[in-house]
């Protein structure tokens, strides 16, 4: 059954390009779409704060150098903003001290004011922030949850729950970054690189030129590291990944470990992927390190160069490139404070193609950790509706089984089975251990797909119908007694959470559970923890058939209904159940006698088809029938055990 | 909720934890503390391109403001043109990159080599970073070096601590355990334990730094500007400012991580328990149920997070004006200096560098204890299942050294046994039962009986809370306990197989069993017929919990792999409820000729299975009502008889 996993398309890191990383991070848009007008408003924000915290700061440190550490007069704006006589402070040749003085407290006040201000726009934006991008990651955790639910159990058979669990958290996780790292942040970086250059420019043309291009090594070092940091990440994904498997896996299975004496056995094999994903993330991390690093040494190289160069100009007092303009604001020749606003835009210019650079870096890993989602959500589901499928209405007929064919990759498991489920019957489906009878029922609810004959209903086959009004009419209680975390009553309840407490009594009661639930601490209230391990097995199975049948559908499928229960209540259920059966069809696949022959029919199969088909008394009057045979085999037990023994 | 003397407490036992690494936090510690020596350079090299070229103002002032390590290269470049200068300098600077990837002008100019990823709003996903923690103040060869060595450590303590939790989720009695949901075990293994990374390089390594950096600073602060001793006092409080005003803001933030990181327990359960039983929710059709279930479970734990954010939303913004007044008050205060010319525009840079890193220092001290309060909140879950009851066996730390020469040869007997759940409710009361070697014992009952739960007590998956179990006559010891599980092969009802091969599946129950032999296993068992038919026979793989097997066929192996281990004692709880008929024959002939040699003891339902034993123990409401072989019981016309009459009925 490894069919789907076949179909998974392998992620191959190696042969993604700049326009498949671009295409993944496009993929995100219908679960940010939702969100869009909140993007904006948080991006709105954040602009409006570093905008004006950008303006105020420049504004006060121009100020505190220029005004206050040295006597320059004022700059235009600052003085419109502190309401300061011009003649005085701007159009003079320098500050006095006492002019100086003056200023301390009101640039004191004036920062006071801004930051705080700046401050709480900042923070507030942050939260806004975290709320948008947690509503996008739930987008994205919502469809593939609601996917992993519609992908074929030929899936879940092959995939391991840790996986889904890691899918679920740490790889659509990435989702909440597409917005902030690849739009808002390159967006904002490249906006400051030039703003870099541009601002340089009126100072240095040759300065803005030496930052314009220092790109390009770093555009080199990208295409030569980019594919072996993808594989690098994805690795430690499915690393990690692993682990969590691990867990969950010893954890599912700990009774078994514990009577086998495996604790030390599994112990070592958590341990051994424990190591494998520190390994693994050890290795992504450091090679990303090594890239920053690298990237680091090419930004900062020409930046030396700006820096000394800056300041040899400064020393010779050579006239700014644009003097008329930059007069303005002081800086008509290269002096200590032009060098220094200089330095720091070509700083922040080169820095931010820097940042941008390592950006790309860390992108390589969101893009795997995408991609691990999108590849569960590029699974075509297995079953899916014809065109034209209709929803099934009431049930009006049998249900017939007309040459049914169906085959596991693996094996052949029904060749042709033919017969009927009467309506307000009682049918029980039996045969050996194996021969596929919960695989029929599997077919019935479209579980899986049938490869030959058909299921009708109605008198038609049940694709023409929408799997979805298929399944709506079935309930299935599975052989394995699985409860819920909750009360007595919400397991019941489970799947119709609408159903009243009497609803649920009375279901309870046709499966035989009421009396034993009246004697629990809280009754119907009580919780059943984990595995619901304070009841025993029969306790369970009762209250998995209670929960189907409140469900109260047209068709319901008990497997194993009575394997863990003793013959008294056996009985009882069987005989409530005929009662309830009235206009319905049970099926029931079931090994015990005593269960069978209480069934209106029976189907039996063996080697992939119906071997025998008739009510107890007809085929037990069958000579040498197959039910025959059964009945003979479990009634001679005894004696057959006494003459070996 | 968590107090603050457990949050000090839970800090100490993290602390005590990372004693095993002492060594390797030492060098992580020390080369911290070394990086902070080039940090302090950088204001120096700073002032040098502002005197030494810009103003060229290279009158005595100036070097007397330099520490001693500096004047070297002061005197060297006294000697230099500006041309010469720019050239030596830029050959600095190149130098410092390579070395600890800093150049230009002030401390801000530096690299510091992190390698953090993506992560998204909650906390799971930012587990991963801090398992995976590495960091360094500085770039270069240095920081590559220091990172490097950081990752290591951060990866032994928390592979240490994953280890330690998952050995102790084992070690849990079976009772405990089955209180405990997977999800939970999974988001403590893999998410909360990463707290300790948290904790531990913000006490060990940080401290040390902050506390260097700070005393070192505050030293060259008072040789070169003494007069202004208002720049270290303004720095310096930023530190207990920082630490009084968020011990509110501290306490938020551990009571609202322990939340969140118990709704994303929660979570996690939820995508478990839907993920491993698929067929369960399909099966109802409650997929819609499930999902909505999943969609608040999920929601509920982004909304805890974001409280987590508002803390430390709040926190950061009370740090910011903290750290701004304070700025504000000293340039008031530094102003008048400046403008009196007693230093040079030069030193400007150099005062502030210095205010920086000695209020960041002092900052960061001061917020240290809101900083542990993530930590805190994870370790303490973590230390929670460390510290929980063990059962009263611990087979990994004891299996190997174990002096108990326990074997059983005879018998295992049950004298007066009664046994409560911890929470008080009594399920066996006086049990009285014994089981010789060569004997096959059925247990049968009706549902609820206490079955299984007295089955549980011969391998001591649980202990008599009242009577003794004896073997061979004599109570086991202590020690005993570990050797007795390995002398018992118990075979649940709802049987676990594994994501691995048909083979290795029916090994688990004796490792070096030869193919031959789990084949033989599996032909008693009744499972080689279908294994053969596979494609891959014994080689293939049952996928997750043996999805591709049908019920009967799982327990099958699992019968397979009890047989295999070959144990004196076999516990088969309900066998054959999922068996055909003559599988079932064949299995019950096939038991019956393993108990020479051993003891068999059958929980069942099934007569066909029943009536094969040699002695049959009915249960009623926790206690054995009637014993005997079949025909015994069938005389004395009790419970047994009347379900006898109602199977063959």
């Amino acid at each position: 059954m490894r069919v789907d996993s076949e179909r998974m398309r392998r992620i191959e890191p190696d042969k993604v390009h700049f326009t498949d990383i671009v295409g993944i991070f496009l993929r995100g848009w219908p679960y940010i779409r939702p969100m869009a007008w909140h993007v904006l408003g948080f991006v709105g924000i954040s602009v409006i704060a570093t905008a004006w915290n950008t303006f105020w700061g420049i504004t006060i440190l121009t100020m505190i150098y220029q005004n206050v550490i040295l006597d320059q007069p004022v700059a235009f704006v600052s003085a419109s903003i502190l309401f300061l006589d011009h003649d005085l402070w701007v159009h003079v040749e320098a500050l006095t001290a006492d002019q100086r003085f003056q200023l301390v407290p009101l640039i004191v006040m004036l920062a006071v004011m801004f930051s705080t201000l700046g401050a709480m726009i900042d923070n507030g934006g942050d939260y806004y922030r975290v709320w948008v991008m947690q509503n996008i990651n739930q987008n994205l955790r919502m469809h593939l949850m609601s996917q992993l639910h519609h992908l074929s159990l030929k899936f879940h058979a092959d995939s391991k729950t840790g996986d889904g669990i890691y899918r679920l958290f740490q790889d659509s996780a990435m989702v909440t970054q597409i917005i902030q790292s690849l739009v808002i942040d390159p967006f904002l970086m490249s906006v400051r690189f030039f703003i870099g250059i541009f601002v340089v420019m009126f100072f240095s043309p040759l300065l803005a030129v030496a930052i314009l291009f220092t790109w390009v090594p770093l555009v080199v070092l990208a295409n030569f590291m980019s594919a072996k940091l993808r594989h690098l990440f994805l690795e430690a994904r499915m690393r990690n990944s692993t682990l969590t498997s691990t867990i969950q896996e010893s954890i599912e299975g700990i009774r078994t470990i514990k009577v086998n004496g495996l604790e030390r056995e599994r112990q070592l094999i958590f341990e051994n992927a424990s190591v494998d994903a520190f390994v693994a993330s050890h290795n992504a991390r450091v090679r990303l390190l090594l890239y920053g690093f690298i990237a680091f040494m090419l930004a900062a190289l020409p930046l030396t160069f700006i820096e000394l160069y800056a300041a040899v100009l400064a020393f010779e007092q050579i006239p700014t490139f644009a003097t008329d303009l930059l007069a303005l604001f002081g800086f008509a020749v290269w002096s200590l404070g032009a060098q220094d606003a200089a330095r720091s835009r070509a700083r922040e210019g080169v820095s931010n193609i820097q940042f941008l650079f390592l950006l790309w870096g860390r992108a390589q890993d969101m893009a795997m950790g995408l991609n691990r989602v999108y590849q569960i959500l590029d699974l075509a589901p297995e079953i899916q509706n014809r065109a034209g499928a209709v929803p099934l209405e009431a049930i009006e007929s049998d249900i017939r089984f007309v040459d049914l064919q169906f085959a596991y990759p693996e094996r052949r498991v029904l060749e042709n089975v033919t017969f009927d489920a009467k309506l307000g019957e009682v049918t029980a489906i039996m045969g050996p251990t194996g021969s596929g009878k919960s695989t029929l029922m599997l077919l019935l609810l479209r579980l899986f797909e049938y490869q030959g004959g058909s299921i009708q209903i109605n008198d038609q086959d049940i694709r023409e119908f929408t799997f979805e009004s298929v399944r709506e009419k079935i309930t299935l209680a599975t052989q394995e007694n699985i409860l819920f975390s909750l009360s007595v009553r919400e397991n019941i309840a489970y799947a119709r959470q609408d159903a009243t407490l009497d609803e649920i009594k009375e279901a309870a009661r046709i499966a035989c559970a009421d009396e034993f639930i009246e004697q629990l601490s809280d009754g119907y209230e009580t919780f059943l923890g984990e595995r619901a391990s304070k009841l025993s097995t029969g306790q369970r199975q009762r209250l998995v058939i209670a929960r189907a049948i409140l469900k109260n559908t047209p068709i319901l499928i008990l497997d194993e209904p009575t394997a863990s229960l003793d013959a008294e209540t056996e009985r009882r259920i069987m005989a409530n159940l005929k009662e309830w059966a009235k206009a319905r069809t049970v099926f029931l696949v079931t090994h015990r006698l005593s269960t069978i022959r209480q069934a209106d029919r029976i189907a039996f199969i063996r080697d992939g088809a119906i071997a025998d088909y008739g009510t107890h008394n007809e085929l037990i009057a069958k000579p040498d029938g197959e039910y025959q045979r059964f009945v003979d085999a479990e009634l001679a037990t005894a004696e057959q055990l006494d003459e070996t023994a | 909720m968590i107090s603050g003397r457990v949050a000090i407490q839970t800090v100490g036992r993290a602390l005590k934890y990372s004693l095993r690494y002492d060594f390797e936090l030492a060098v992580k510690g020390m080369t911290q503390a070394t990086s902070i020596f080039w940090i302090l350079l950088l204001p120096l090299t700073g002032k040098a391109i502002v005197d030494f070229i810009v103003v060229r103002d290279i009158s005595p002032p100036s070097d007397a403001n330099v520490p001693f390590f500096f004047l070297p290269i002061i005197d060297y470049m006294l000697t230099l043109s500006v041309y010469e200068t720019a050239f030596f300098l830029g050959a600095l600077f190149i130098t410092m990159l390579v070395l600890v990837g800093a150049y230009g002008t002030d401390g801000a100019q530096r690299s510091s080599a992190v390698a953090w990823l993506a992560e998204g709003e909650d906390i799971a996903t930012r587990s991963e970073n801090a398992a995976n923690n590495m960091h360094s103040l500085v770039s270069g060869l240095y920081g590559l070096f220091e990172s490097l060595w950081h990752i290591r450590v951060a990866q032994r303590l928390n592979h240490t601590l994953r280890s330690d939790i998952f050995h102790r989720f084992k070690s849990h009695s079976i009772t405990e355990l089955s209180n405990r949901a997977n999800g939970d075990v999974v988001y403590r293994a893999m998410y909360d334990t990463p707290g300790v990374s948290n904790i531990i390089f913000n006490l060990w390594v940080g401290p040390v730094t902050s506390f260097v950096n700070l005393v070192t600073t505050i030293l060259v602060m008072f040789v070169i500007f003494r007069n202004e001793p208002v720049v270290v006092w303004g720095a310096i409080a930023v530190g207990p400012l920082n630490f009084f005003l968020m011990l509110y803001i501290a306490k938020l933030s551990r009571k609202y991580g322990t939340l969140a990181r118990e709704a994303g327990s929660k979570a996690t359960a939820v995508i478990e328990e839907g993920l491993a039983n698929m067929m369960a929710v399909q099966g109802i059709g409650s997929t819609d149920v499930y999902v909505e279930k999943f969609r608040k479970a999920s929601w509920f734990s982004f909304s805890r997070f974001r409280q987590v954010v508002l803390v430390g939303i709040s926190g950061n913004f009370i740090g910011f004006i903290i750290g701004a007044n304070m700025v504000y008050i000293v340039f008031y205060y530094l102003a008048v200096p400046f403008i009196n010319q007693q230093y040079s525009p030069g030193d400007w840079f150099v005062i502030w560098g210095y205010y920086g890193a000695i209020s960041a220092s002092a900052g960061w001290l001061g917020r240290l204890w809101l900083t542990l309060q993530e930590g805190i909140a994870g370790m303490h879950r973590v230390f929670m299942i460390l510290d929980s009851e063990l059962e009263n066996v611990d087979p990994i730390s004891e299996q190997q050294d174990s002096e108990s020469t326990l074997t059983l040869s005879q018998s295992i007997q049950l004298e007066d046994v009664s046994y409560s759940y911890p929470g008080g409710r009594e399920v066996l009361s006086d049990i009285n039962l014994h089981a010789n070697v060569g004997e096959m014992i059925a247990i049968s009952g009706p549902t609820g009986a206490g079955k299984t739960t007295l089955a549980y007590l011969i391998p001591a998956l649980i202990s008599p809370t009242k009577g003794r179990l004896l073997v061979d006559g004599v109570e086991p010891n202590q020690d005993d306990l570990v050797r007795l599980r390995e002398q018992v092969s118990f075979v649940f009802q709802e049987t676990s197989v594994f994501n691995d091969t048909i083979t290795n599946n029916i090994r688990m129950g004796r490792r070096d069993a030869s193919l031959e032999d789990v084949q033989e296993a599996a032909r008693v068992a009744g499972a080689h017929e279908f294994i053969e038919d596979l494609p891959e026979g014994y080689e293939t793989n049952l996928g997750k919990a043996g999805a591709k097997l049908s019920v009967g066929q799982k327990q099958r192996i699992a019968i397979a792999r009890a047989l295999v281990s070959d144990k004196p004692v076999l516990i088969l709880d309900e066998p054959t409820a999922a068996l055909d008929p003559r599988t079932e024959n064949e299995l019950v002939r096939n038991l019956r000729m393993a108990r020479e040699g051993r003891i068999v003891i059958v929980i069942a339902h099934r007569l066909s299975t029943i009536r094969a034993a040699d002695r049959i123990y009915v249960m009623d409401e926790g206690e054995i009502v009637e014993s005997g072989d079949h025909q015994s019981l069938i005389d004395q016309g009790g419970i047994y008889a009347r379900f006898v009459s109602l199977q063959t009925a």
